[in-house]
Order: C-alpha cells, then structure tokens, then sequence
C-alpha cells in the first residue's frame, strides 16, 4: 500500500507550514504527496516537492467540490489528511469551516496541523 | 511584581462586595498572572487558551505582556481578570478576556472590558476584533453588551469586532 499524505492546502503562512510537514512525511515515508489547492498555487507546490525529492500530484478541484475532492483522494490513498489549523495573534486556535467539515467527513486519520504562536497571526 | 509600572485606571466593588482594581499591567505582572491561569477551570479554555502546559504557559503570557496591551484586575494580591488586545498584521488588535472562577458573574469581565475600551482609545488603538466559539453564550453577551458587533462566522467560530477609530479620542491626532 502506498499511502500517500493527503494534503489540502490554502496560500497562507499557516498552510505553508503544514505543506513541509506532510512534505516531510510523505519523505520518511518513501512515498509521494498528493496536494489538493487551487490553480495558483499548483506551481510552486510542484517546485517545492521536487527541490525535497518528493514526488508530487497536484489536484485542482472546481471550487465548489473541492472538499470532496479531497476526501476521495484521501480514501484512494488510505492515508491521512493533513489540514492546517490558523492561530490568531492572542494564540486561539482557528479550525475554520472547511478543517471541522474535513474533520468530520474524513474516511481515515486526520493530522490537523498547528502552527507553533504568531504564525497564523 | 514591580509597583512602577502599574497605573491604577480604576477602583470598585463587584457584585459581591469584593475590593477590585483595575491596573495596567507589563512583563513585571508575569508571575501574578501565572499564578491566576494556573488554577484557571481547565474547561473554560477557549480555542486553546490560556495553554494548560505550564511551559507553554508562561511562554504565552511573557509574550502577551511583552507585546500586547494588558489590563488586569487585582483583589487583594490577586490577579482574578485579564484582558489583552494583540497587534495583528494589518494594524488592528485582537481581544482575549479571563475571568478567574471565582470572581465570574459579578461583574468583573464586564468592568474590565469597559476599562480596556477606553485605555485602547488613548492608546490610538482603531479596531478591536475577537474570536470567539459560537456556543460561548456567557461571552458572546459580553462583547454585545460591550459594543462589539458580528463580523462572520459559522456554526463554530465567529469574529467580533468593534471600531475606535468613529469615536473621538481625547486630544490625539
């Protein structure tokens, strides 16, 4: 079983982060990543994977699907999701919509990634 | 704890007669503070705050004395309420407010956001905003009664903010 990382990731600081985390993993691991994010981000995620030798496959899902895009990337897999969790400047932890909606839908594990204080802020 | 930087803002009794002072507070608050969130209710967190690790305890609260404005409440030698506004990236500030167990529901909280309020508005502070969990009724009544109004939010997590900037600020430019 190859079970790739599952990342979904949004341009900020905090999604950045999670990015070299399931990077990192998938690395350890000796498997690809598979990336779920919008168009513009597709570049440099390919650029980012392959200066750490991993292999990357990004998904661009239409807007409105792109929750379920990611779950059934994550249940072809059979691995986890990783998601990234935002903190505010007084260090509150943000899951937003879209990381409970995954959270609660996800057919396997879940690492919900959280940036160490200021990140997010 | 250093004397020197303490400003007396305010002085009152709460709800049940207790002797309360409102002061700002810097870096020399840290132990008083640290002794407040170390019997803090654990299930009164929000969002993740205050840290329930004591090391990341203290970590949070030198930064928030360090860089954010502090205003505490004082019984006795005992620091029973805190509220911080942090700078964010686009210059405005985020809230947080604790009242320790023992002295919720008397008026506290709501004394020392008032406070905190017009502190921030000599301070040329423009906007306030807050997060804050959609279940959390008790503050959510807070920070409407505070003047704060909904910005967004989901069935989970919504944002608070209130603006300064309408309101004249004593004097300064």
């Amino acid at each position: 079983m190859k079970m790739r990382p599952v990342l979904w990731l949004e341009d900020t600081e905090a999604g950045w982060a999670a990015f070299r985390y399931a990077r990192e993993l998938a690395a350890l691991r000796g498997v690809g990543l598979v990336v779920v994010c919008p168009r513009g981000l597709a570049d440099r995620v390919r650029s980012e994977a392959e200066a750490a030798g991993v292999k990357v496959e990004v998904r661009v899902p239409p807007e409105a699907e792109g929750v379920v895009s990611l779950l059934r990337a994550a249940e072809e897999e059979g691995g986890e999701i990783v998601v990234a969790a935002h903190r505010t400047p007084t260090g509150k932890v943000v899951l937003g919509d879209r990381v409970t909606t995954v959270l609660l839908n996800a057919p396997g594990p879940v690492v919900v990634f959280k940036p160490p204080r200021k990140v997010g802020g | 704890m250093s004397l020197r930087e303490d400003a007396v803002l305010e002085r009152f009794s709460d709800r049940k007669g207790r002797a309360i002072t409102l002061r700002s507070g810097g870096p020399g608050w840290a132990e008083a503070l640290y002794g407040m969130y170390r019997t803090y209710d654990p299930s009164q967190q929000a969002q993740g705050i205050p840290p329930l690790h004591p090391v990341r305890l203290r970590e949070w609260l030198r930064s928030l004395l360090e860089e954010g404005i502090n205003l505490l409440a004082v019984h006795g030698d005992r620091v029973v309420g805190h509220v911080v506004l942090m700078p964010d990236r686009l210059g405005s500030y985020e809230l947080a407010i604790f009242v320790h167990q023992d002295f919720q529901g008397a008026g506290v909280g709501s004394r020392l956001l008032q406070a905190l309020i017009v502190h921030a508005r000599e301070r040329g502070v423009k906007e306030i905003w807050l997060s804050v969990e959609a279940w959390n009724h008790r503050a959510i009544r807070l920070y409407r009664k505070a003047g704060f109004g909904k910005v967004e939010g989901d069935q989970w997590e919504q944002i608070w903010g209130l603006r300064l900037a309408d309101v004249s600020h004593q004097g300064r430019p």
